[in-house]
């Protein structure tokens, strides 16, 4: 019935970021493959003993850093391209086509990734995202005598996950770049072997992960089975075509639906988020809960704009609008009276789950567009956020509690600001970069109509202010508790430093100039 | 209608083998002397004793010797395919709705080759190869 194209050599320069990934990670490997032959070290154990300093994972974070600095050249290129040519995409890999009608005309025809505005924007974040995320590991990795080799490899990989799902507009491709990215995540949780919340947190992580991919495949095949096809446009003409709707269809949607939302962690799938995101050494959870959180909304936002739209709203909008109250709610109350920052700032990603789900039951274009911005603003928040736990954190500890930030700001003045500063853009501050995206994601569901929907998410987001501003209670106006030892954290190293301010100067840059955001976000166009 | 009639055969063959063992089985009872005893009753003939359960932990060598056996597998699983479908992917074929991809298509498997290859030299590297 289908007749489908291979790709066309002359458009892989589309997929030049990937391509340069991957060569990275290449290029890792085979220095590893070198290094190993020409030095004593066989093991990365051995490492401890005569390079304490863990220079040895020096060249490693290098040839990482070169290698996103060269994706990101490339995706402006594209970009610049894209712009030259004046049209939505730059390109469409794996071209399939509906069967031509009597005329000879197709019915659909779409490819299977879709490299446009859009998933380019979302390639920068996950670049972004690496940069960050490899920067804060080295020192990470220095205060706790953890030298694993493989790290910027499976960092790397991971981040190649991102990218096509940003672009992917086929249920089979989307699976493949979301086990792309879980993959190596499942592996990094458990970096700190030594620790057993690490381990706890990667068995908990690959086990949710692997019943995840199971509901997203298993519902993947029934849609094959109803459209006998997977991209996203087939489904849009499948559901066009034929006004009663099949089960098996229907049934093929809500289990892809439940797979996406289990990587969403959106309620009642986000039973493994707390334990995940509190044990996994914290560069990781700062990766996850910002690179793994755009590339799931992109796939899920790319899922409803070219496929769902077409779908009566009472199958898909009023679950969503269900899960999405759920989330609030419940990660707001279990926000409340946390004792630990990390637990804590999970459910609150549980609660941005819930806000960024109100913009996917709204829909269409322009929510992809405040999404984007939404998740840059949050991205750029949490990342530093969980900087500063790590930085803060005992060494043999890897989290923060309450009464440990207890009197902080006398002895750490910046790090308290920044911590405060970040956290405020989280719960959406006017003047800061959350509020930006909270506001235009709000705007969208209510242009929608879902008025009900946003009245909820505004009082949830009051509600939320409350565990926000337990940080600077804590931290500006409570005296220390009597018995405690202070945090020790000493002064702060160039890569945290360096993190720390380019997330808050971009968290109040974007709060005071909300154009720049928006601007950007704006010319993040997907194709239709 | 004609794929059932071909799972016809399908079922003629099971059927056939099916007769060919219980042939072979019933008459090699009827045959062979039977003088069964405590030791030929153990689960290993040679007289071997079956110690413990097969519950029990494996080292982990095992483990890494069977992910590098799975990459050359892999390897495997994908090449068949493609030396099956090589006549088809590079020149295409008449009334196949199908672009043909040209030499590229060789090459390509090649980069696959060269991508696994690097693998198992950073698992030699590694020392998962070693028996330690």
């Amino acid at each position: 019935m289908i007749d489908r194209d291979v790709i066309g050599y002359d458009q892989i320069y589309a997929l030049g970021p990937v391509i340069i990934l991957t060569l990275t990670v290449l290029v890792l490997i085979l220095a590893d493959c070198i290094w190993r032959a020409f030095s004593r070290h066989v093991k990365p154990g051995d490492v401890e003993h005569d390079d304490p300093a863990g220079m040895g994972l020096m060249p490693n974070l290098v040839i990482t850093l070169i290698g996103a600095t060269a994706a990101i050249a490339d995706i402006f290129y594209l970009l610049g391209r894209l712009r030259a040519g004046g049209g939505t995409a730059l390109a469409e890999l794996f071209i399939a086509r509906g069967f031509p009608d009597a005329t000879g005309r197709h019915a659909w025809e779409a490819g299977a990734l879709a490299i446009d505005s859009f998933g380019l924007y979302v390639a920068l974040l996950g670049c972004l995202i690496l940069i960050a995320v490899s920067l804060i590991m080295l020192p990470y990795l220095q205060s706790r005598r953890l030298f694993r080799a493989e790290l910027f490899q499976l960092l790397v990989l991971s981040t190649i996950g991102m990218l096509l799902l940003g672009f992917s507009r086929d249920l089979l491709n989307t699976f493949i770049a979301i086990e792309l990215l879980s993959l190596p995540l499942y592996v990094l949780c458990g970096l700190s072997d030594k620790s057993s919340a690490s381990r706890e947190s990667s068995l908990k992580y690959f086990l949710l992960g692997a019943f995840a991919s199971g509901f997203l495949i298993y519902g993947a095949s029934l849609v094959y089975g109803a459209v006998g096809h997977l991209n996203y446009k087939a489904i849009a003409f499948y559901l066009s075509s034929n006004p009663d709707v099949s089960n098996v269809l229907l049934a093929g949607l809500s289990l892809v639906g439940v797979g996406i939302a289990f990587k969403l962690a959106l309620v009642p799938f986000h039973a493994w988020v707390p334990d995940v995101y509190q044990g996994a050494p914290t560069p990781v959870t700062a990766f996850m809960a910002s690179g793994v959180k755009v590339a799931m909304f992109a796939a899920a936002i790319r899922l409803v704009n070219d496929s769902l739209v077409g779908l009566d709203a009472q199958y898909w909008r009023d679950a969503l609008a269900v899960f999405a109250i759920l989330s609030m709610i419940i990660g707001n109350l279990f926000a409340l009276h946390q004792s630990s920052v990390k637990r804590l700032l999970a459910y609150s990603a549980i609660t941005h789950t819930g806000y960024l789900a109100v913009a996917l039951c709204a829909g269409g274009p322009a929510a992809a567009q405040s999404l984007l911005i939404y998740l840059a603003a949050y991205c750029i928040a949490s990342i530093g956020a969980f900087m500063l736990v790590a930085y803060l954190s005992r060494p043999g500890q890897d989290d923060v509690y309450f009464d440990e930030l207890h009197d902080l700001s006398q002895r750490y003045p910046a790090a308290s600001a920044a911590l405060a500063i970040l956290v405020l853009s989280m719960g959406g501050l006017p003047m800061t970069a959350g509020f930006i995206g909270k506001l235009l994601v709000f705007r969208d569901a209510w242009a929608a109509g879902l008025h009900g929907l946003v009245i909820f998410a505004v009082l949830n987001s009051v509600v939320s202010f409350y565990f926000y501003l337990r940080f600077l209670r804590a931290m500006y106006m409570q005296p220390r508790v009597p018995g405690t030892a202070p945090l020790e954290a000493g002064s702060m190293p160039a890569a945290y430093a360096i993190t720390a301010v380019v997330s808050v100067v971009l968290t109040i840059l974007f709060g005071v100039l909300p154009q720049l955001l928006v601007e950007w976000g704006n010319s993040g166009v997907m194709l239709q | 209608m004609n794929t059932t009639g071909e799972y016809n055969w399908v079922a003629l063959f099971l059927f056939g083998g099916a007769c060919v063992l219980g042939l072979a089985f019933a008459l090699a009872a009827l045959l062979r002397p039977s003088n069964p005893g405590l030791f030929k009753r153990l689960t290993f003939e040679s007289g071997a004793r079956a110690l413990g359960d097969a519950l029990v932990r494996f080292n982990v060598r095992f483990y890494i010797l069977a992910i590098v056996f799975l990459m050359f597998d892999v390897d495997v699983v994908f090449i068949f395919p493609w030396a099956a479908a090589f006549r088809l992917l590079v020149f295409g074929e008449e009334n196949r709705l199908f672009t043909p991809m040209g030499p590229a298509c060789l090459w390509e498997m090649f980069v696959f080759i060269g991508i696994l290859m690097l693998g198992w030299a950073y698992a030699y590297r590694k020392g998962a190869l070693e028996w330690v």
